[in-house]
């Protein structure tokens, strides 16, 4: 112990933000997504003339170390004001408004529904309330927000490249890391105190549980009698997470350096993509699967988020570097870069403003500047030129935030509307010269 | 140390986890209450659950009991049907609350008899294909209806 606490970066080093930012949207996401599916319910489950009137709470809920606002909404008005404010700030923590008020207060209404009456709640519903209350600890869950394009957009006009992601101290990230051990080692120890998963058998049997399966009997009959295999699979793989709580300076001292290369973590986590994917495709288990991806986002370290883009760059869409000609003296126009820059997370994309004659030469000589002025170009690694809306299409493919729509963009017909858009835009910024001209 | 403690397995019948475990988890029991962190990761263990239920509310009418709402894993989608399996399975008074509650919701008269009823079947513990489900069933609760006092 003393080893530890003799290495202060052991838990004040500062790592990266974005893993608690980016579980901060997924989680809120989740939950958005989960309550509003219980629209229906809401005064059922949680109402005082619902399945739990104050004579049956004590039945029920504990009498002691109970929080929950609920507990004084006494009319249904309110309980469903309540819901409707616990929803908007779930939006409000999605998109990063005031995020850390709007995700405090969304994960203390979270906790109080949860309160207000535990007999429908499940595995996936422990899970929310165990990251709520990470984002709750963590100093900083502010990246990919809103309330940060202001900063950003000044640093930007000033420097041309954006702000650093925030910063945490690892302290949070090691307490998620462990409760996440603990999760999987319970589970683990559980599991094997019955006869089924020792023997095999149990997801053969949970396999044929209409309850839980997606597809009928006939689908799943053929691949049963092999499942046993996962069975012992999954046991390993939850036994194995024992291995993130060995200290480093004892895998020092006891694993040979290349053992020591191999980057447990990142297996511990794609094993797990594979474990809960696996079960969110194959049954309907609830919330529990999404929960758990939210809770590895944020176990995410900026190495991760580097070798995620790597892996990107290297397998999915081939790598490009594509130049992005754009008009420095025209506030729309930068405005839009600002905007690409801040989407382009596989760093793809080379801002040049055209009005600089020496960079223009360099990266576009044998366009003219009259040309450039007429529309947004681009010129891709193999030299080509794209204008306009095909410029927008061609970038669009290199943005993972724009992924959605990029299959849309092909729809017989958008190229006519969108080259008619694209002109109707070109055409209005050049009637304006200050950055804050609107579209 | 808390979220540790609550993650010991309930009864493993190792005398020394389960004494660590009664020792320790009065200890952090008021910090994992007020935060909301109380955990059992018992999903799917220790073994999973075989028994599939199939419910119905029934109304006793004309000598017969004939159905007025059914929960079955092939009608509601999973969120919604779990949440009511599990209050259904909760305690007497909470399957009694959800008949007053349907006696309420279908405006049915004061002194109609309802009544839960629980049919299932087991699935076999080896995970083989080969087997027949052998339906059982079960009255749960009957209560008759009355007019619900608003809080």
């Amino acid at each position: 112990m003393n080893i530890l606490f003799s290495k202060p970066a052991f838990f004040f080093a500062q790592i990266s933000a974005q893993g608690f930012s980016l579980m901060r949207i997924g989680w809120a996401l989740t939950a958005f997504c989960y309550y509003a599916l219980q629209s229906k319910d809401v005064l059922f489950f949680y109402g005082d003339n619902g399945i739990l009137p104050p004579a049956l709470q004590e039945t029920v809920l504990r009498n002691d170390h109970l929080f929950s606002v609920l507990l004084y909404a006494n009319s249904d008005a309110a309980v469903f004001s309540a819901y409707i404010l616990f929803l908007t700030l779930l939006l409000m923590s999605v998109v990063g408004m005031f995020p850390k008020i709007s995700t405090a207060l969304s994960v203390l209404l979270l906790f109080s529904f949860h309160e207000r009456n535990i007999l429908i709640l499940g595995g996936g519903d422990t899970v929310m309330r165990i990251i709520g209350f990470f984002l709750l600890l963590a100093p900083r869950i502010d990246a990919f927000s809103i309330s940060r394009i202001p900063l950003q957009w000044a640093h930007w006009k000033k420097t041309r490249t954006l702000l650093s992601a925030p910063k945490n101290p690892i302290w949070i990230w090691r307490l998620l890391l462990w409760q996440v051990v603990m999760i999987y080692l319970s589970s683990v120890t559980y599991k094997l105190m019955g006869e089924m998963w020792r023997s095999g058998t149990a997801i053969a049997a949970t396999l044929q549980h209409p309850d839980y399966t997606r597809f009928p009997p006939w689908v799943l009959q053929p691949f049963l009698p092999y499942t046993f295999v996962a069975d012992y699979l999954a046991l390993l793989w939850q036994a194995l997470w024992v291995v993130q709580l060995v200290p480093s300076f004892f895998a020092d001292i006891a694993l040979p350096k290349k053992i020591r290369a191999i980057p447990i973590r990142r297996f511990l986590l794609l094993g797990g993509i594979l474990f809960h994917g696996s079960i969110y495709i194959l049954m309907d288990a609830g919330l529990f699967s999404l929960a758990m991806f939210c809770l590895y986002i944020g176990l995410l370290k900026e190495e991760d988020f580097t070798w995620m883009r790597s892996f990107l760059n290297t397998f999915f869409v081939r790598k490009e570097t594509i130049a992005v000609l754009y008009d420095g003296q025209c506030g729309l126009c930068v405005r839009s870069v600002f905007a690409l820059q801040l989407l382009d997370n596989l760093h793809r994309l080379n801002l040049v403003n055209f009005r600089d004659v020496t960079v223009r030469n360099t990266i576009a000589p044998d366009v003219t500047e009259e040309a450039l002025d007429k529309a947004l170009h681009i010129k891709t690694q193999n030299g080509r030129y794209l204008q306009g809306f095909y410029a927008f299409r061609h970038v669009a493919k290199h943005l993972p935030l724009l992924w959605p729509m990029y299959p849309f963009l092909f729809i017989p017909g958008i190229s006519f509307i969108g080259e008619r858009v694209y002109a109707r835009i070109a055409n209005r910024r050049s009637t304006c010269t200050h950055e804050d001209c609107r579209i | 140390m808390a979220v540790a403690v609550y993650a010991i397995p309930h009864d493993m019948g190792v005398e020394v986890v389960d004494g660590t475990r009664q020792v320790f988890v009065p200890l952090f029991r008021p910090y994992m209450l007020t935060t909301s962190q109380w955990q059992h990761w018992n999903l799917f263990a220790p073994n999973p659950r075989r028994r599939v239920s199939v419910f119905a509310i029934q109304q006793h009418a004309d000598d017969a009991w004939e159905d007025i709402f059914t929960m079955t894993p092939w009608n509601e989608p999973f969120l919604r049907r779990t949440q009511w399996v599990k209050l259904a399975n909760a305690t007497d008074r909470i399957g009694k609350r959800l008949l007053e509650l349907t006696c309420d919701q279908f405006d049915l008269p004061p002194g109609t008899e309802v009544s839960l009823l629980e049919k299932w079947y087991v699935i076999p513990r080896d995970g083989n294909a080969d087997w027949t489900p052998q339906w059982e069933q079960n009255r749960m609760f009957t209560i008759s209806c009355h007019i619900l006092e608003q809080e």
